[in-house]
């Protein structure tokens, strides 16, 4: 008997169920279910087939290819983004690089010969690579060559020893080179960024296909500034300068500088001095640049008038300090002329008649009690007496018993010229058009006042010099001894100069300072801020004011009429 | 027969859909292929553009223009009587032979439109600006190849010329002497730091990358 038989027999012996149909009347015959059910299967398989088919056909047409999948290029150009100045010039460049790394246990060429060949294709002696490619005792795996060109990277790679792997790696060009390093800072052998903005925006940075990361700065006053710091520095053969050139209106940078500078390319060690940034991480005393905001503060709060005088006639003792003035007048001066004169008797009375807690808040508003506010990773924490008596007041009055960054002094003398409004510094390019928001912390009208007494200084005052003939430059000069091992030093200071120009409507506030200048002969040996800084300014603005769209006129100025009695010439 | 043929028609619908989704991804994969090999010869140009950018960037950058400026060419920034507000003022600088024409172009440049279109000569009533000084400030050109040539005569005589051409005769006038002022303010460098520059320039495109030194020889 065969098995199909022996199938209708068990189905024909089996008793239908009480709720199925009778099987004689409804059943087909077996062997057409059978094919019935093959037809079935066959169609299911068909089915899925045509389904798997669509399915390929969908993905081959419809989805798109993963961009540049297999592009071995972007694997170093999407690494880190650019750095670029306000007009879109190279401060950084991601450039392609390669780490050439040898593992001895997988080489196959006897190490000194290819150890001989490495040295022909370097032109370096082979027994430079022989303790490399040995890789020690334990051969252990190591960097042969870090940021080889791709040109070496492919000689090497045609060598053909599987020991040795060519591996993409993170790698910058700093076309500018030692220009603007402080800013832009470096990066790492791990290809994160270690100072400037490189640091600050590394997250931002590495964001693969990142638009480039805009500065506020203009390369071109940039060069200009560095320039003129160095000249003045090399002139008078000072220990460092910074600089910083910003929007009042803004607050943007649009060049800053310290030097000495290092080249990003090659930053050197760690605790090279040159890493350190002069006008954002250092604090100094600024001397007589704080006698504009006591000044202003006075004016702001009501507690002294335009027409006020102030007794400059004897030095004031207070505490332990005796407060004298540089250049004694002796008499009664007039606000103006303590400013031009830069009275530390007139001003220490200024500062009294605004007493501590006006001072402080004001000191705070300004940001002079708190760490630098700006993108960079290097900022400067002020340093300010710790208990503030009366004697504190009168001498941080004119800019003695507090230390802050030269950035610090830049926003605050933006405020002083734009109206009254402070906003924090930025190195991040604003859009144009926008407005950045600040708080109020001047009135205009101190302002106003203020903007007519630093161009009568610089007309009429300790800062003559720094006059550029056209582009109405308003300002202060600031002498300060410095602090070594916390005792004023006779011998060295810190000579700045912060004004704006023009100030009949400023747009840019100017600071150049040097840190420990020495006379020279065309200034008779002295090395304050009028001789030394001043100048700087000078020649500074005459370079960027054409470049940033101020142009000389004779023709119109601030009026300093009536602020002096008669026509008063300070001394320097 | 019938069951025959209708298998033979599926098993022939089957061959053909997958042999027509086999040529489709096969043709997708081709195509696909090349663009994959397009994208990377756009990143190698990119590169390469880029590396040559780099390049031009390092060797074009400001601190190598200021070096050069510093001990060779010893420019300075113009002085605030330099920058002019107008070309009216700019054309006080001419040698008096040659400025009636010019005068006569910065004048109807700058002046109001005249209501009547019977055009006037008003050369001869336009002055240098006597403000600025006399061009004698200067001291003659040194290199001869910056001259000032006579104005062409101006076209449509007697009639009004239209702004644009105005524009453009005075420009052309403007630059003629920013040129000759330039070429005044700019003593010649010597010879011998000519072929300084001129070795120094040399010696780096010898030690340039090859993509710079393929496009320096082109």
């Amino acid at each position: 008997m065969s098995a199909a038989a022996t199938f209708v027999d068990a189905r024909a012996a089996r008793a239908p169920r009480p709720w199925q149909a009778p099987a004689e009347a409804a059943a087909p015959l077996p062997i057409e279910r059978a094919r019935a059910r093959l037809t079935l299967a066959l169609l299911g398989f068909v089915a899925v087939t045509f389904v798997l088919v669509l399915r390929l056909m969908g993905l081959a047409l419809l989805s798109a290819p993963p961009a540049h999948a297999n592009s071995a290029q972007l694997a170093w150009s999407s690494s880190r983004a650019d750095i670029v100045d306000r007009y879109g010039r190279a401060l950084a460049r991601g450039v392609e690089s390669y780490a050439i790394v040898v593992r001895p246990k997988q080489l196959v060429t006897p190490a000194p010969m290819l150890a001989a060949r490495l040295g022909q294709l370097f032109d370096r002696d082979p027994a430079s690579f022989a303790a490399r490619l040995s890789g020690g005792p334990k051969r252990l795996s190591g960097f042969l060559l870090r940021r080889a060109s791709p040109e070496m990277a492919r000689r090497v790679n045609a060598l053909g020893d599987p020991g040795i792997e060519i591996e993409p790696e993170a790698s910058r060009a700093y076309p500018q080179r030692q220009l603007a390093a402080h800013i832009v800072g470096f990066i790492g052998d791990e290809g994160h960024g270690l100072a400037g903005m490189e640091r600050a925006s590394d997250k931002s940075l590495l964001t693969p296909h990142a638009a480039p990361l805009t500065l506020s700065l203009d390369l071109r006053v940039q060069q200009a500034l560095e320039s003129e710091l160095a000249a003045g520095m090399a002139k008078h053969s000072a220990a460092g300068a910074a600089g910083v050139v910003m929007d009042v209106d803004t607050g943007e940078v649009v060049a800053m500088a310290s030097l000495p500078a290092y080249d990003p390319a090659n930053p050197g060690g760690p605790r090279d001095p040159s890493h350190f940034d002069n006008a954002t991480l250092g604090v100094y005393e600024l001397g007589s640049t704080f006698k504009a905001i006591t000044i202003a503060m006075a004016l702001d709060t009501g507690a002294i008038a335009m027409k006020d005088s102030f007794d400059a006639r004897a030095p004031i003792h207070v505490g332990r300090f005796t407060i004298h003035d540089d250049h004694p007048k002796s008499r009664i001066l007039s606000l103006p002329e303590v400013f031009i004169y830069s009275s530390n008797i007139g001003t220490a009375r200024i500062a009294q008649k605004v007493g501590e807690e006006r001072q402080r808040a004001y000191l705070q508003r300004i940001g002079f009690l708190d760490t630098l506010q700006v993108e960079l990773p290097e900022r400067g924490k002020p340093q300010f007496p710790a208990t503030w008596g009366e004697s504190a007041v009168m001498t941080v009055g004119f800019g003695h018993g507090i230390a802050v960054s030269p950035l610090h002094l830049a926003t605050a003398y933006a405020a002083l010229v734009n109206g009254g409004v402070w906003r924090p510094a930025t190195l991040l390019k604003v859009a144009p058009g926008t407005d950045r928001p600040g708080k109020r912390v001047f009135s205009q009208e101190t302002s106003d006042h203020m903007r007519a007494l630093m161009r009568l200084v610089v007309m009429k005052g300790t800062a003559r010099q720094a006059e550029a003939k056209g582009y109405r430059i308003g300002g202060k000069t600031g002498t300060a001894n410095k602090v070594i091992g916390g005792r004023y030093s006779q011998g060295k200071v810190v000579s700045t100069f912060a004004g704006a120009f023009p100030m009949d409507h400023p747009r840019y506030v100017v600071l150049a300072m040097l840190d420990t200048p020495q006379g020279t002969k065309d200034t008779y040996g002295f090395k304050t801020a009028g001789w030394v800084s001043a100048p700087i300014v000078r020649k500074l603005v005459e370079r960027i004011g054409p470049m940033l769209g101020v142009a000389p006129d004779m023709t119109h100025d601030i009026s300093v009429e009536g602020l002096l009695p008669g026509d008063a010439k300070a001394e320097e | 027969m019938n069951r025959s043929l209708v298998t033979l028609v599926q098993v022939s619908a089957a061959i053909a859909v997958s042999l027509g989704g086999y040529i489709v991804s096969a043709t997708v994969g081709q195509e696909r292929d090349r663009i994959a090999s397009l994208h990377r010869n756009i990143d190698r140009d990119e590169a390469e553009i880029r590396s040559l950018a780099g390049a031009i960037d390092a060797r074009a950058g400001l601190p190598s223009v200021q070096a050069w400026n510093d001990h060779l060419l010893a420019l300075s920034a113009p002085a605030p009587a330099q920058i002019l507000d107008s070309p009216a003022r700019l054309v006080a600088y001419m040698p008096s032979a040659d400025a009636p024409a010019i005068v006569q172009a910065v004048a109807q440049d700058t002046a109001p439109a005249p209501e009547a279109t019977r055009p006037t000569l008003i050369a001869s009533q336009i002055a240098p600006s006597p403000s600025l000084g006399s061009p004698s400030h200067f001291p003659p050109p040194v290199r001869g190849s910056v001259g000032l040539t006579p104005p062409s005569p101006e076209p449509g005589e007697g009639q009004m010329r239209s702004t644009r051409e105005r524009e453009v005769a005075v420009r052309a006038a403007a630059t003629q002497v920013t040129s000759t002022l330039i070429a005044a303010r700019v003593p010649a460098p010597p010879s011998a730091d000519l072929a300084d520059l001129t070795q120094s320039i040399g010696r780096e495109l010898k030690a340039v990358d090859s993509p710079v030194r393929r496009v320096a020889l082109r």
